[in-house]
């Protein structure tokens, strides 16, 4: 039985990107939309446990068209140049992917999807290009709330045992401290170690009344929005609604959705933990073509 | 560099073709890449190993077996035989693309074995450059599996029906069987091409390889090149591995 997708390899861009692009069977939507798979990270255009191909592959038997494909410098697309930061090429990249499919395949709206980093510039794209109408981001930019630390926080403050191990001496803060300031100065790439390669993009949360400014621009454009937190950044969420709570002074409730599973690792590894990213975004693309009632929330 | 999707209409693999840079060779180079997070982990490397590789000569293909990478298919779906059957087409693709007659295989940990066990079905093979094998399978899995449980935890148990996941893909019950029964060291055919044996550290399944191979009519050759593979560490398993001194070590040894 022939795959219910049909793909091709495609190169666009003035640095010639290589991609793949993921069309229904019967040929490109006449929707006009698209969804787009960034990079996260090092990872090439299959992404992390081959997420980017499972998800493009189960949005075309729904009329969807998908691309993945490599930012300049990763997988098989070449590097640049002109010497460009990341943070900038990377925009400047998936503007070039959504002009090549509005040029060729007629498409009028996008949808930018990615994990972490991908999030990151996801966003960041979608705010730079009016054509993004949605946007599906993977641990996410979140911010404390006071929630988050009480939860965080309280457990060891009523703990007993850990005030007495303090104040006896028993608990020896030296190494934290240590392990503290060494995290702080681990620098993005590993010298000395010509065998491995990390990432140049240090991931860098921008203050969050600058996200919020941002969210608010997108929501005034009726983006929509889909949020999938998993547990693998305990350091930045805790609990459920703490996206709700976060961005409170905002009126996102008809335009987002949010998720967040605690059991999840942050590339969504697990092999159930892959299907809800899948299928949450097969249910969320499929539900953006009618208008959103409510504020949807649902958790894991 | 030439992308593109060859194979059966009902199972495309995915693969990139690399052309040779003059004066060409008359033998092709098939790479086979290792599965799941090693293949996240090996790609670039064995990117840069096909760039090489056509600077002195030699026309590549690289490719991903069905159910990995960009080719089609699901993990679920994967079994040993499957991907021989893979890599025989690409191997009989790198021969009509590039019009050659004789082949070698590059394999990188399990593609290593893929790679042997391809070679030993065929007659156009001169080469196979065995990169930091799977050796034995079971305890492929073992560390597989080991990567995302926690430490000094027992193996969850076969149950025969459900696919488990390894680092992040899904193990069937059907394919842990097909790599529990893998041991590369055992004797295989008499008309094995040569060999070349490459680890990044010494490990008594690399010893036992290279013991095993000594002892058989077929020239093999075993280098030590320290290279980061470190491939049981799960710490390791967002890097990238870019060796170069094992990138060149398989250029000088095709050459």
């Amino acid at each position: 039985m022939p795959p219910d997708y049909r793909e091709k390899t495609v190169r666009f861009g003035a640095a010639s990107l290589f991609g793949i692009l993921t069309e229904p069977p019967a040929g490109p939507p006449a929707t006009g939309r698209a969804v787009i798979l960034r990079n996260s990270g090092l990872l090439h255009r299959v992404g992390p446990s081959r997420l980017h191909v499972q998800v493009a592959r189960r949005l075309a038997p729904h009329g969807f068209s998908a691309l993945r494909f490599d930012f300049s410098g990763i997988g098989d697309s070449e590097a640049r140049r002109d010497g460009l930061a990341f943070e900038q090429s990377a925009v400047l990249e998936v503007k070039d992917a959504m002009d090549y499919l509005a040029s060729a395949k007629g498409v009028k709206e996008f949808t930018l999807w990615g994990l972490c980093s991908g999030a990151d510039a996801a966003f960041l794209s979608a705010v730079a290009d009016p054509r993004v109408t949605g946007v599906i981001q993977l641990d996410a930019w979140i911010y404390h709330t006071w929630r988050y630390k009480v939860r965080r926080y309280a457990p060891r403050l009523v703990n007993f045992k850990s005030w007495k191990n303090l104040l006896t001496g028993k608990t020896y803060v030296g190494p934290y401290l240590r392990r503290l300031a060494r995290r702080r100065s681990t620098p993005e790439t590993e010298p000395g170690n010509e065998n491995l390669a990390v990432s140049h993009y240090a991931r860098a949360f921008p203050p969050k009344a600058k996200v919020e400014e941002m969210l608010r621009t997108l929501l005034e454009r009726r983006v929509r929005l889909l949020y999938l937190f998993s547990g693998g950044q305990a350091e930045h969420i805790n609990y459920a609604n703490q996206f709700w709570d976060c961005f409170s002074s905002l009126d996102a409730g008809a335009l987002v959705t949010v998720k967040y599973d605690p059991t999840a690792d942050h590339i969504f590894s697990g092999l159930a933990h892959q299907e809800l990213v899948v299928a949450s975004t097969v249910a969320w693309a499929l539900a953006s073509t009618t208008p959103v009632a409510t504020k949807s929330l649902v958790t894991a | 560099m030439n992308p593109f999707f060859f194979g059966r209409s009902e199972r495309p693999l995915f693969g990139i073709y690399h052309a040779p840079k003059p004066p060409e060779r008359g033998t092709g180079v098939l790479i086979c890449p290792p599965i799941g997070q090693e293949y996240m982990r090996t790609h670039r490397a064995l990117r840069q190993l096909a760039l090489q590789l056509t600077k002195v000569g030699f026309p590549v293909l690289r490719f991903d077996y069905s159910g990995v990478g960009d080719s089609s298919g699901l993990d679920t779906e994967a079994s040993l035989d499957r991907w021989l059957d893979d890599t025989a087409t690409a191997a009989d693709e790198l021969k009509d693309t590039a019009g050659v007659k004789r082949i070698a295989l590059v394999g990188i940990r399990l593609g290593a074995a893929l790679a042997l066990r391809a070679a030993e079905r065929r007659t156009d093979v001169d080469s196979v450059v065995l990169w930091d094998p799977v050796v034995r399978g079971g305890d492929y899995v073992g560390e597989m599996i080991r990567l995302n449980a926690p430490p000094g935890s027992a193996l969850p148990p076969d149950d025969g029906r459900s696919p488990m996941g390894m680092a992040g893909f899904a193990l069937t019950p059907a394919l842990r069987r097909d790599l529990e029964q893998l041991d590369l060291a055992a004797a295989g055919p008499a008309h094995r091409p040569r060999l070349f044996l490459i680890v990044s550290e010494e490990r008594a399944e690399y010893l036992r390889l290279r013991d095993g191979l000594a002892g058989l009519a077929t020239p093999s050759t075993y280098q030590h090149i320290p290279a980061g593979g470190e491939w049981a560490a799960a710490e390791r398993l967002g890097a990238a591995l870019l060796p170069h001194a094992i990138i060149q070590g398989i250029v000088s040894d095709l050459s």
